[in-house]
């Protein structure tokens, strides 16, 4: 019996080792397992931090100002400059960021910046202003500076499809208020545990069993940074489990330096419309306009309070709710020695201090011009290393140009609403202006609501261009001296053209009158159709279209002669190309927006140069120019000198299409050139012409721009000479009817009409301008 | 008769008499005095109602930023460094482009990098600016002239 229970017993134990096998074998399997995957694990904790941790998108900046004796700026122009920049108004300035105003006086102390050419540095200064220049630039040591550069705005970024954006700052960049806020509130333990604090789980879960809600997470910032940056705001054990073990390895690897300067880049911290704000370098800038490290303590606060909930204290919509959270956050400082209790008592008498609501969408309000930046990077870069590079794109957007654009865009189109009774809403516009000469885009209106990203005209409505055209046609002309000059005596008379298909183009002029027989310039002066028709058919229409080529369209025109006025679509942006190169003397340069690129490490990436290519002649770029300055002395564009300086010298030219569907206006001075356009999306009819609607906001934006006068030069190769304008004769200055006129050498008229005196009416002449009898 | 006097007057009164040749013979008849033009301010414009041009008289001696930017731009060609030249003469460019020493400089650079197409286009764009500038002139049509030996 014994030794059959014996047997049993042997059995029953051959029996168990086994099944011990088998658990054993489990647990070591379930070991290694659980080892391999916390290798894995620890690798991808690993390598994200350790590499590229943030898809970057690029960021945009604005021109940098420039400051010196005689700069166009008013004193209240550089304030606002100065404001838009985030830079605060104090008694006296003493800091970077900061700038002080007397009556004629602004001290600002700038920041540093790094441009392409050179570093500019952080520096405190005075700029004395006489009317709307600045009189004198001085250092703190009362020596001149013959010039400085404020750093650019950055006025918007390139984003991918999930919209992110974040500005890195580095730890020491930081005021150390903020540092120690964080810590102060988020995880008073976070320099003692090793990412997880079991004190911390207990005192939240001892808080949450007595209010019977999840009132607290527990989470140290370590775990915060890990739940953000790994994983998802599911709250499952099992990501909670995950969380705090991944939370111990990131602690392992890394210093906590290196997680809390990654947290601090990392924390959701606001949304602006589509766009998540991440990170207290760009909260700072989105809150309060300014770089982090100059963020004062009752800023440093309302960020920080920030982090628990950025929707629910937002301080726009819940002002309070955010204010109370900031005393708390100031509280907490307080009571963890971060400050002293009687700063946080001052700070706490503080308003919020965030920019207002209309200021904050600072760098995000100019979507038009974006556009354009945007059109041409892609021309240099893929999508994606746009969206995900973090490049710095410094460009020649002009904030002040545009403020100018936008605000008279917005009052003429209601004014002309107003008085031409268009069903409100209606009239919509565009515009662009560039700079002469540097070919550099300055401001972009894409429609009558600047700020809104909608559907832009300025680059993308190609609409018929009208008589903005008529440049080309006369400049073909104007090229073959031997056959046509100024003085020219061409037909205003109908005119019928047969067409490839059979129609008859018969096209008239905008009175429905006839001039008969005209001087040449005076056809482009007075946009007269049936004059320009009559010319342009003489030329040919393939030199026409090869003079717009020339002048840098890049499309494809249609050998038709309603070319010569204007049936050829454009957008707002072509027409500038154009005017650019008559404006520029006859020289080619493609438009600019882009100055320079740089990588996220600021290392210089590629830049955008000046470039110029001749293509027409001096020679004839003057009589052209003389033309379209007519327009706006005498012809069709005169209105403007109603409302500009008469000393001030312009040219441009107006244009209107078939049933004043379009009103267009391309004109420059010395230094700025704008295209306007004006009509309706759905191609409906306007009262309007080129020079009762786009004119009249060409001439608010002109008036409102720092403007010199066209550099007329007489060129080699130009004489002027008294003309009879009705004969084409030579005439004589005084004597009715004779215009001074330039001609290019050797194509000047050598008949003398009736004016010319005889030969001793000559001399007498001669000798009463000397004795200036 | 009336101008017959009016000159006779004229010419005693200025002392000139006698240099003026008694008119007779076969002469050919004088050429028709220039009317003078009106007269033009820097920047051109219109006096009265004629539109006249301006003459071309460099601006820069009044700005003294451009002056150190053309400067800079040139120690920086000098060094070498021709893409930062350009980068600072291009801020010149921006705040007076009708100073034609801003184009030597520009194209000073793109010729020492060897870019001749652009180097001679902006030395003709230059030119016409530099009217009496004949410093800046001379080393404009200087320059074009290696650009084209090199061409």
């Amino acid at each position: 019996m014994a030794k059959t229970r014996g047997r049993n017993k042997k059995r029953g134990k051959r029996k168990a080792a086994p099944r011990w096998r088998w658990i054993k074998r489990l647990f070591w399997l379930s070991v290694a397992v659980g080892l391999l995957s916390l290798l894995a694990l620890d690798a991808v904790v690993y390598q994200k931090f350790t590499g590229k941790k943030w898809s970057l998108p690029s960021h945009v900046y604005s021109r940098a100002l420039e400051l010196y004796e005689g700069a166009p700026l008013s004193r209240e122009q550089l304030m606002w400059e100065l404001d838009g920049l985030g830079y605060r108004r104090v008694a006296a300035a003493k800091a970077s960021g900061q700038y002080s105003v007397s009556s004629r006086r602004v001290e600002v102390f700038s920041r540093g910046f790094e441009f392409w050419d050179g570093e500019e540095p952080a520096r405190l200064m005075t700029l004395s202003f006489t009317g709307d220049s600045v009189s004198g630039l001085v250092d703190a040591g009362r020596t001149e500076i013959p010039l400085v550069r404020l750093e650019p705005m950055i006025i918007g970024g390139i984003y991918p499809a999930q919209k992110e954006d974040r500005e890195l700052v580095q730890l020491g960049q930081l005021p150390s208020t903020l540092v120690g806020a964080l810590v102060a509130v988020e995880d008073q333990g976070f320099y003692r545990h090793h990412g997880v604090s079991f004190r911390g789980i207990s005192r939240a879960f001892v808080a949450n069993v007595k209010q019977g809600k999840m009132a607290q997470g527990g989470s140290t910032l370590t775990q915060q940074l890990v739940k953000n940056f790994y994983l998802n705001q599911q709250r499952t054990l099992t990501r909670k489990a995950l969380e705090a073990v991944m939370a111990i390895l990131l602690e392992v690897h890394f210093s906590k330096d290196d997680i809390l300067e990654t947290y601090f880049n990392e924390v959701y911290l606001g949304q602006s419309g589509d766009l998540a704000i991440h990170g207290f370098g760009l909260a700072s800038r989105y809150y309060f306009q300014r770089p982090v490290e100059e963020l004062e303590l009752h800023q440093v606060a309302l960020l920080v309070g920030l982090v628990k909930g950025a929707s629910y204290y937002n301080p726009w919509r819940h002002s309070e709710r955010s204010q109370q959270r900031r005393n708390l956050v100031l509280d907490v400082m307080a009571q963890q020695g971060v400050i002293e209790a009687k700063q946080a008592e001052e700070a706490k008498r503080k308003p919020l201090g965030v920019v207002s609501s209309s200021a904050r969408g600072g760098r995000w309000q100019y979507p038009a011009y974006l556009d354009l930046v945007k059109r041409q990077l892609r021309e240099d870069y893929q999508a994606s290393d746009l969206e995900t590079e973090g490049l710095r794109v410094f460009t020649h957007f002009d904030p002040q140009v545009q403020r100018k654009l936008e605000r008279r865009m917005v009052s003429r189109i209601e004014s002309l609403e107003t008085g031409y009774r268009i069903a409100d809403g209606k009239l919509e516009g565009a515009s662009v202006v560039v700079r002469v000469g540097a070919g550099e885009v300055l401001a972009v209106a894409g429609g009558r609501q600047p700020g809104y990203a909608g559907f832009n005209r300025a680059l993308n409505a190609r609409r018929p261009m009208g008589s903005t055209i008529k440049p080309a046609v006369y400049m073909t002309a104007l090229e073959r001296p031997a056959s046509y000059t100024l003085s020219t005596q061409i037909e205003d008379t109908p005119i019928s053209v047969g067409t490839e298909g059979g129609d008859v183009w018969q096209p008239r002029n905008f009175g429905r009158k006839s001039h008969g027989l005209i001087p040449l310039y005076e056809g482009l002066g007075y946009s007269y159709n049936q004059a320009t028709a009559r010319l342009g058919m003489n030329v040919g229409l393939p030199a026409i279209i090869n003079t717009v080529k020339r002048l840098g369209y890049q499309g494809e025109l249609p050998e038709l002669p309603s070319l010569m006025l204007g049936a050829v679509a454009m957008s707002p942006l072509e027409v500038a190309q154009l005017y650019h190169t008559i404006a520029a003397n006859g020289f080619y340069s493609p438009l600019r927006a882009i100055n320079s690129v740089f990588t996220a490490e600021n290392v210089p990436l590629k830049r955008y140069p000046f470039e110029a290519e001749q293509r027409f002649d001096p020679a004839v770029m003057h009589l052209i120019q003389y033309a379209l300055q007519v327009v706006l002395r005498e012809g069709t564009g005169k209105s403007a000198y109603k409302r500009l300086p008469q000393d001030l010298v312009l040219a441009g030219k107006t244009g209107t299409t078939n049933d004043q569907r379009d009103s267009w206006f391309a004109g420059f001075s010395g230094n700025y050139l704008s295209v306007v356009w004006m009509g309706r999306d759905d191609n409906g009819k306007t009262p309007l012409t080129g020079g009762t609607g786009a004119l009249q906001l060409w001439t608010d934006v002109m008036s409102e721009l720092d403007n010199r006068s066209l550099v007329f030069n007489q060129p080699e190769g130009i004489s002027y000479h008294w003309v009879e304008t009705d004969t084409g004769l030579l005439g004589r200055k005084g004597c009715a009817g004779s215009r001074y006129l330039p001609f290019i050498d050797g194509s000047e008229p050598v008949d003398a009409g009736r004016c010319v005196p005889e030969p001793l009416e000559n001399v007498v002449d001669w000798l009463k301008d000397k004795l200036g009898w | 008769m009336k101008y017959l006097l009016s000159i006779f007057i004229v010419l005693l009164a200025t002392g000139c008499a006698p240099m003026m040749a008694p008119v007779s013979g076969p002469q050919p008849p004088p050429p028709i005095p220039p009317t003078p033009p009106p007269q033009s301010d820097e920047s051109g414009g219109v006096q009265g109602d004629v539109i006249v041009p301006s003459n071309p008289a460099p601006e820069r001696a009044s700005n003294s930023a451009v002056s150190q930017l053309v400067e800079d731009a040139w120690r920086y060609n000098r060094a070498g460094d021709y893409d930062r030249s350009n980068a600072v003469v291009e801020r010149a460019l921006r705040i007076n482009h009708t100073d034609p020493e801003i184009y030597l400089v520009m194209a000073s650079n793109y010729f020492a990098m060897t870019q001749l197409q652009l180097a001679e286009q902006l030395v003709r764009q230059g030119l016409p600016l530099a009217g009496s500038n004949s410093v800046v002139k001379r080393d404009l049509q200087r320059l074009l002239s290696q650009i084209i030996s090199v061409k």
